[in-house]
């Protein structure tokens, strides 16, 4: 499951009870924080958030709010029925699922194997801009600015290089 | 490109043996699974999208340079018996041919490859080569994969790696598998325990055509389960010890049965042969049987060089669909048994029985020693 304010993984769920109705929000811990939702000043009830089985979370929300895939169409009943998937973005929707499916099929749960040309680029810039990110933030938020400044400029420096060579392969 | 009718009229390139190390391990063979990113997968795809599908890929398989002169052909312009011609080619897969519009297949000259649009993935690639020769098929498979990646936009995770429609086949997406001939295994009794032995490994076993199928003629065929956590290089790597391992054994029991009950086997064999030349009807379980004692007679000297050739196009001409190819049209099981007898008896007319040179030779021996074999008996 991703956040729903970043692209990170979300291991931190915030239900709001409105009425009789309730309301789920899944955050990754940094977004969490950004949020006061884990911050222990801001909210008491965090501690008990944090301590929460996150994997039990994650299959909960699955099956309350996510059980159709935006792309296909396809949903988690299908995919219990016939134990394929309808397109590759479902990965992504029933990750949780497709965890617990993976685990007793194969030797591992990672893949080590050949991965395309093309793609092994994409992902390596990919992490990349992402540590950059997140150490840009930490910067910010620990108010280190001549670092965080430094940061920025590393990170544009970055995006402009990968818009030139995508530019180029095109 | 080549037409249906001369794509079944010319045995593929592993069936005739080229290679004579094919007596034990028939072929080895890999398959890749490949999807393109955000399209729904074929068997969850409305029919218009199978199309726009078979649109993209299609041209660029097609353009391979390996695929030169072959083979390219919409399913839904066959047949159900040339659908079926080809599964028992091995060059579609059942759940293809059950499939309507929007798959094809794409094959070499030499039918060593196959590429599938719309099978259970947007693109299956196959590789089959005679013997053991699993990498072999894997590189060459490679280098078209290769190829494809850079005009196909596919369907890849950092962790999950190649994301296919079922998650048995994610990761590398690769199968590698090897047909395996063990009658010496089954006829000593011995097969239940090497079988288990290779699943208890996390090795697939199983029949002729794959998943839940049974074994005809004792074939076998050796595959991966698991595709995700290891490299394609470490799957081939443990396949290809498991699959020797079984191999030594399997000449070992017949270098065993040759030893110790040569009388057994000869008879066996020559029983086989008996059959085989003079019976008139015959249903598939049946014929399989004794051609897989005649391959193994072939293989232990009994018959001359090209034997085994004949048996391993046997079993191809004798299936179902090629029957009925053979015979011009649809038969009914009881015609095609008739049918079958016919087949077999035509391609072994001019195959002489297996016993006489070795009488020859154990006369020979006894005119050679100077005592009698027989000792006189003592009163």
């Amino acid at each position: 499951m991703k956040c729903q304010f970043c692209e990170q993984e979300a291991n931190v769920t915030y239900t709001k009870i409105v009425g009789d109705k309730s309301q789920k929000t899944h955050l990754c811990a940094e977004c969490a924080d950004e949020q006061g939702i884990t911050n222990l000043d801001n909210f008491s009830l965090s501690g008990i958030l944090m301590n929460d089985d996150q994997s039990s979370h994650a299959e909960e929300n699955v099956a309350a709010n996510l059980n159709e895939c935006k792309e296909c169409g396809f949903t988690l009943e299908n995919l219990r029925k016939i134990g394929r998937l309808g397109c590759s973005s479902c990965y992504d929707v029933f990750g949780s699922e497709v965890k617990s499916m993976i685990s007793n099929m194969h030797k591992g749960t990672v893949h080590t194997g050949k991965v395309p040309e093309g793609m092994l680029k994409v992902m390596e810039a990919k992490t990349k801009l992402k540590n950059l990110q997140g150490k840009l933030e930490k910067a910010i938020v620990n108010e280190e600015y001549e670092k965080a400044g430094k940061l920025k400029d590393e990170l544009a420096k970055f995006q402009d290089s990968l818009a030139v060579e995508v530019g180029g392969a095109k | 490109m080549m037409r249906f009718s001369t794509l079944v009229k010319h045995p593929a390139d592993w069936m005739t043996g080229k290679s004579k190390d094919n007596a034990v391990v028939i072929t080895s063979r890999i398959r890749l699974a490949r999807n393109l990113r955000d399209l729904p997968f074929p068997g969850w795809a409305m029919k218009e999208e199978r199309k726009e599908i078979l649109k993209t890929i299609l041209p660029e398989i097609k353009g391979l340079n390996k695929m030169k002169n072959g083979f390219a052909q919409e399913l839904s312009e066959l047949d159900s018996l040339q659908k079926q011609v080809m599964v028992e080619r091995h060059l579609i897969s059942r759940e293809q041919a059950a499939r309507g519009d929007g798959c094809a297949a794409v094959v070499n000259r030499k039918q060593s490859l196959s590429l599938m649009v719309n099978e259970e993935d947007h693109l299956r690639m196959q590789s089959i080569f005679a013997g053991m020769h699993l990498r072999e098929a894997y590189d060459l498979l490679d280098s078209i994969d290769r190829q494809l990646e850079t005009k196909l936009s596919y369907a890849f995770d950092g962790k999950l790696g190649y994301i296919t429609a079922c998650p048995t086949n994610l990761g590398t997406g690769m199968r590698a598998s090897a047909m395996l001939h063990l009658p010496a295994l089954v006829l000593t009794d011995q097969i239940g325990q090497v079988l288990q032995a290779v699943s208890k490994i996390g090795l697939a076993v199983r029949g002729l055509f794959g998943e839940g199928t049974e074994s005809l003629g004792d074939l076998f065929q050796i595959s991966n389960q698991s595709t995700l956590g290891e490299s394609e290089e470490v799957i081939i790597d443990r396949l290809e010890r498991v699959i020797n391992q079984v191999a030594n054994h399997e000449r070992n029991a017949r270098l065993k049965m040759m030893e110790e009950e040569s009388d057994q086997l000869t008879d066996k064999i020559g029983r086989a042969y008996g059959l085989l030349k003079h019976a008139h009807l015959f249903d598939s379980k049946e014929a399989f049987t004794h051609i897989s004692l005649l391959r193994l007679g072939a293989d232990l000297g009994y018959f001359p060089e090209g034997t085994m050739q004949i048996c391993d196009e046997l079993m191809m001409e004798i299936q179902p669909a090629h029957l009925q190819l053979y015979a011009g049209k649809e038969l009914e099981p009881e015609k095609r048994d008739l049918i079958r007898a016919e087949i077999i008896r035509d391609q072994l007319q001019n195959l002489d029985p297996p016993a006489n040179s070795i009488i020859e030779n154990e006369v020979n021996n006894i005119d050679a020693g100077d005592e009698l074999p027989i000792e006189p008996p003592t009163d």
